[in-house]
C-alpha cells in the first residue's frame, strides 16, 4: 500500500458531487490517506496552491472551471503531480484532451476503490 | 416544408442526444455515490468484525445517502421517460406548468454548472394545445442558452402564464435592477418557435416566448 511509508499520501478528490467526494474521502481515510475534498475548478487550484497533494482524482464537469482547464493550468505548474481523471462524463473526445493534457489516466465512475488505490500506487511508485 | 421538417427533426434529435449525454452522466454520478457508500458499508462491517467499534450514526448516513441516490436516479429516470413520451403524438394539449417543471428539471445540471438559481411559477391550469416534443426541445435549448448567458451565481426567474388567445413564458433576472443580457434566439431557436407558430420578445433583462394556445387554430402554423 503506498502509506506503508510514515508519510501518508496526501489525496486532493476534486468532484462537485459532494456526497461523492466525501463518501470517498472517508473510504480513503478509513485506508490511512491523508484527503481533501473540494467541489469546484477555483476550489482546486485553490487547494493544490496551499497544500501540494500527491495525488488529484479530478472531476471533468465542475462549476466556475472545468476539469480540462484545471488540468490544462495544474500542468503549467506542476508538470510532475499525478492527475487522474475520475469522471462519469463518458465523452471519448473529453478523455482523449484530458490526457493529451497530460492526465495520468481517465477513470470512468463508478470505481473500483482497489483498482483506483493500485493505479495510485502504480502512479507514485510506492 | 419539407426541408423544414428535416430541420426540426434534426434539431430535436440533437437535443435528445444532449439530454441523453447529461442524464446518462447524472445516473453514473449517482451510481457512483450508490457504490461509494456500499463499499463504505463493507468497510464498516469489516471494522465490526474486527471488534474495530462502528458508529451508528456512520451506517446510517451512508443507508440514508443510498436512499436519496435511488430516489434521485429515479426521478432523473422519469424525467428522461416523460421527455422520450412526449413524441408519442405529434399535437396534444399540455400542461404548461408541467411542461416547464419537466424542462427546468431536464436543464438543472446546466443550471448548476453555472449555480444559476431557479425560481418559476405558471398558474396550474394554463393549457396549449402544441407540438409537445418540439415545445420542450425549444424550452430546454432557451433555457441553456439563458443559463450560460448567465453570471454565476445568478438568480432567475421563469414565468409561465396566458395572455387571450396566447400561452407565454417570461425569463428575467428575479431582481429586476440586475443588470443582464439576454441572448437573441439563434439559428437553432428560430426555426422551433416558427415551427410552433410562436414569437419572441426581447426587451431589456426579459425574454417573451409567446406560443398559441392552441396551434390548430392559428393559421399561421
Amino acid at each position: 500500500m503506498i502509506q506503508a511509508t510514515n508519510k501518508p499520501t496526501k489525496v486532493l478528490i476534486a468532484d462537485d458531487e459532494v456526497e461523492f467526494a466525501s463518501t470517498l474521502m472517508a473510504r480513503l481515510q478509513l485506508r490511512d490517506f491523508s484527503v481533501e475534498a473540494v467541489n469546484s475548478g477555483k476550489a482546486t487550484l485553490e487547494a493544490i496552491a496551499k497544500d501540494l497533494p500527491d495525488v488529484v482524482l479530478l472531476d471533468l464537469k465542475m462549476p466556475d472551471l472545468d476539469g480540462l482547464e484545471v488540468l490544462a493550468r495544474i500542468r503549467q505548474d506542476h508538470p510532475e503531480l499525478t492527475v487522474f481523471i475520475l469522471t462519469g462524463h463518458g465523452s471519448f473526445e473529453a478523455g482523449k484532451e484530458g490526457m493529451k493534457l497530460g492526465a495520468n489516466d481517465y477513470i470512468m465512475k463508478p470505481v473500483d476503490l482497489n483498482r483506483l488505490i493500485k493505479k495510485m500506487e502504480d502512479a507514485l511508485g510506492s | 416544408m419539407e426541408q423544414q421538417d428535416a430541420t426540426i427533426s434534426q434539431i430535436c434529435i440533437d437535443t435528445f442526444a444532449r439530454i441523453g449525454a447529461s442524464i446518462s452522466h447524472e445516473i453514473k454520478n449517482t451510481l457512483s455515490i450508490i457504490n461509494e457508500n456500499a463499499g463504505l458499508l463493507e468497510d464498516l462491517a469489516a471494522m465490526a468484525g474486527d471488534d474495530g467499534g462502528v458508529s451508528g450514526e456512520r451506517i446510517k448516513g451512508a443507508t440514508a445517502s443510498i436512499a436519496r441516490q435511488v430516489e434521485r436516479s429515479n426521478g432523473i429516470m422519469k424525467n428522461l421517460n416523460r421527455f422520450a413520451h412526449s413524441g408519442d403524438v405529434p399535437i396534444a394539449w399540455v400542461n404548461l406548468k408541467e411542461v416547464l417543471d419537466l424542462v427546468i428539471d431536464l436543464s438543472s445540471r446546466q443550471a448548476a454548472m453555472k449555480r444559476v438559481v431557479v425560481t418559476h411559477t405558471c398558474p396550474p391550469a394554463v393549457e396549449c394545445r402544441t407540438k409537445p416534443m418540439a415545445f420542450e426541445v425549444l424550452l430546454y435549448e432557451l433555457f441553456c442558452r439563458v443559463y450560460n448567458s448567465a453570471e454565476e451565481e445568478a438568480d432567475l426567474l421563469i414565468e409561465g402564464g396566458e395572455q387571450a388567445s396566447s400561452i407565454v413564458v417570461e425569463i428575467r433576472p428575479s431582481d429586476r435592477h440586475a443588470s443582464w443580457s439576454l441572448p437573441a434566439p439563434d439559428a437553432r431557436l428560430l426555426p422551433l418557435i416558427n415551427h410552433l407558430g410562436g414569437t419572441f420578445h426581447h426587451e431589456q433583462e426579459v425574454f417573451s416566448l409567446t406560443l398559441p394556445r392552441d396551434i390548430m387554430a392559428d393559421p399561421a402554423s
